[in-house]
């Protein structure tokens, strides 16, 4: 394996992971920084959160 | 140090000498060292050397044993034994304990058995006659099976070198004293 290919697949991963760690904060938006409506009995507003619903 | 001691008492002594060859002198051998350590943790975390005698004093079990109030069904078979070694039952949390049992128990089995970076890199020489078997005594079995896991440049070993980093980088926001500040 060449070292390039290497490294494509150890970055695509982080990337990957990063992209879905994103995707599931604007989903279930804890804070109320993106505007994404609440899903009952799945999100909810952060405990630590001091922004209003 | 405590190794040098142990190799000089060897020398002096065919009987140590004998002893530190043997299987349970291995098994000696690895708990001094992994006492020896822990202890030291201690004296390297505690703001002084009271608060380290104190923490050491609580490890072995000076200040008695207590056991969160919601485990007490397990103990109840040997509840005789209980109340012979002073056990008491407190209001602490039930699943704190177990989480943190199951921690050490998954660390322990990674820190014995896994093999270290030098083990995983092996293939590649990164280092001057590194051992090539596992540091605890293992069955053939998990030896073999272990002696076979070794960094290759493949898309499983980037994967999950990857999935290590990201969550090694999520980590960060954890609080984690510098430990340094007191050398």
């Amino acid at each position: 394996m060449r070292p390039l290919c290497f490294f494509a697949w150890l970055g695509g991963t982080v990337v990957t992971l990063v992209c879905l760690a994103i995707a599931l904060g604007v989903a279930v938006d804890p804070y109320r920084m993106y505007g994404t409506g609440t899903v009952p009995g799945w999100t909810a507003l952060s405990r630590g959160s001091t922004i209003k619903p | 140090m405590i190794n040098h001691a142990w190799l000089a008492a060897a020398e002096k002594s065919s009987a140590i000498d004998k002893f530190r060859g043997s299987r349970a002198g291995t098994g000696f051998g690895w708990a001094l060292t992994f006492v020896s350590v822990v202890v030291g943790w201690v004296f390297f975390r505690a703001p002084n050397l009271d608060a380290a005698l104190t923490i050491l004093g609580g490890m072995s079990g000076r200040n008695g044993i207590a056991i969160p109030a919601g485990r007490a069904f397990a103990l109840e078979p040997v509840q005789g034994l209980v109340s012979a070694l002073g056990i008491v039952f407190s209001n602490e949390s039930g699943s704190n304990l177990v989480e943190s049992c199951l921690w050490i128990m998954v660390l322990l089995a990674i820190a014995f058995w896994a093999p270290n970076t030098q083990q995983l890199m092996r293939a590649y020489a990164p280092a001057l006659n590194i051992p090539g078997t596992p540091s605890l005594e293992l069955g053939d079995a998990w030896r073999h099976a272990l002696s076979r896991v070794r960094w290759v440049a493949s898309p499983g070993w980037a994967i999950t070198t990857g999935v290590l980093a990201f969550l090694g980088t999520i980590s960060i926001v954890r609080v984690s004293e510098f430990l340094y500040w007191q050398f």
